[in-house]
């Protein structure tokens, strides 16, 4: 009977390590799924699309095709410039005056805007040298 | 025996907390060097989105309002510069439409990407370096005004208009500086030249159409301000496709500037302050 107690509190003490052990470790392993689920990949995502957002306008704008737009007053070649982006890619671009009335948009087919998205802007001149801009909202697939 | 185990067990207990502390260290050594990089790349994107506006506002602005293009700087015995026009008419209220340019860049332009931009000196009007020379662009008038005229060697100017001519004339030889002008109109070409001293209020080239009006170009003193080449399309449309501008032969670099922008990120707490280059050799 003595020898049955004495394995008894032996056990209860074994426990209480073990329990003790395990709650230590877990919360090692906590703190580091902690630290881990703190980086994010998203900044670059966004960032990446932001940089193709404003090589697309510069492109745009250095070719004339916003200024051609303009003065024909379709957007038939930016829609077509939009359409021929890689497929997970998705964007829209609207034509203001600098007075920021709206002249033409067009967007991506097949796209739908999402919440999540980038945007760019590129001044131009067109016409008689009237000053117009042009903003790209942009988001992946 | 049991002393044995007790050890193995505190040997066993201290690798396992030394091995998740490693772990721990680790994965706190990948947060802070993923924080860093992300600050990195921050800053990265908007040190290339400062020089996209900088290109975006200045990049050939100055031909697209100002209808002037540079068509070479060459280097020879000469310095020869020569520009193109088009629309010399005073309709064109040159000095109207870099105001509005600047005014929508500072404000609207300004506000749609979140950042300070100041426009300083960007107006109708450009420089020369080294040379000194000053162009201005206003309406139906070509003014370009040379701090040292003596380095001014020779001009040349092409000068088109569509209406018929009635009279013309030219100033008559007065010094060394070449200066030769061909107008074109309906009547046929108006092609004179005469060698002209730069300190001396030469005489114009002209040519006056039907209607009174008149194509006209000085150079000379104008205004206290000596070797002022001035061309003047007076109720008529000029496009001038030929300007050609000598100049002797200097050892620094030919470099054609316009006004200062000044850009300021606040939220990254970058700015950036450059010249308008519109062209250099």
């Amino acid at each position: 009977m003595r020898r049955y107690n004495m394995l008894k509190r032996k056990a209860i003490i074994f426990s209480l390590d073990a329990i003790f052990a395990v709650v230590v470790a877990g919360l090692m392993i906590l703190a580091c799924f902690l630290h881990l689920s703190q980086t994010t990949t998203n900044i670059h995502q966004n960032q990446d699309i932001y940089k193709i957002s404003l090589d697309s306008l510069t492109i745009l704008e250095k070719d004339r095709t916003l200024k051609t737009a303009v003065e024909t007053n379709s957007a038939a070649t930016i829609q077509s410039f939009l359409d021929a982006l890689p497929e997970q890619f998705c964007g829209n671009i609207t034509v203001r005056t600098s007075a920021a009335v709206l002249v033409l948009s067009a967007q991506k087919a097949g796209c739908t805007e999402k919440n999540e998205s980038t945007s760019a802007v590129r001044a131009f001149t067109a016409g008689n040298s009237a000053v117009y801009y042009a903003g790209m909202k942009a988001w992946y697939k | 025996m049991n002393k044995m185990r007790n050890k193995k067990g505190i040997l066993f207990t201290v690798t396992t907390i030394f091995l998740l502390l490693a772990v721990f260290l680790l994965t706190s050594a990948y947060l802070t060097r993923n924080k860093e990089l992300q600050r990195m790349a921050t800053l990265s994107l908007a040190g290339d989105r400062l020089s996209y506006i900088e290109d975006d506002i200045a990049d050939n602005i100055y031909p697209e309002l100002l209808s002037l293009n540079l068509e070479s700087i060459a280097r020879a015995s000469d310095v020869t510069i020569i520009f193109n026009h088009s629309n010399l008419i005073s309709s064109r209220d040159h000095r109207q439409l870099m105001l509005d340019y600047e005014t929508f860049i500072e404000e609207t332009y300004s506000t749609l990407n979140n950042i300070d931009i100041d426009l300083e000196g960007f107006n109708n009007s450009f420089s020369i370096s080294p040379y000194d020379s000053t162009f201005i662009i206003d309406s139906d008038a070509i003014y370009v005004y040379t701090g040292n005229p003596t380095n001014i060697s020779g001009i040349t100017l092409t000068i088109d208009v569509s209406e018929l001519n009635t009279s013309d004339g030219s100033p008559g030889s007065t010094g060394s500086v070449n200066v030769e002008v061909n107008i074109n109109h309906a009547g046929g070409e108006f092609s004179e030249s005469a060698d002209l001293d730069p300190a001396v209020a030469n005489g114009p080239f002209y040519v006056e159409f039907e209607d009174g009006t008149e194509v006209e170009v000085n150079f000379g003193s104008y205004n206290g301000q000596e070797g002022v080449l001035r061309i003047r399309a007076s109720g008529v449309r000029a496009n001038i496709p030929h300007l050609e501008l000598r100049y002797d032969s200097l050892p620094e670099g030919v470099v054609i500037k316009g006004g200062n922008i000044s850009l300021a990120s606040v939220l990254e707490n970058i700015t950036k302050d450059s010249e308008i280059i519109i062209a250099e050799e």
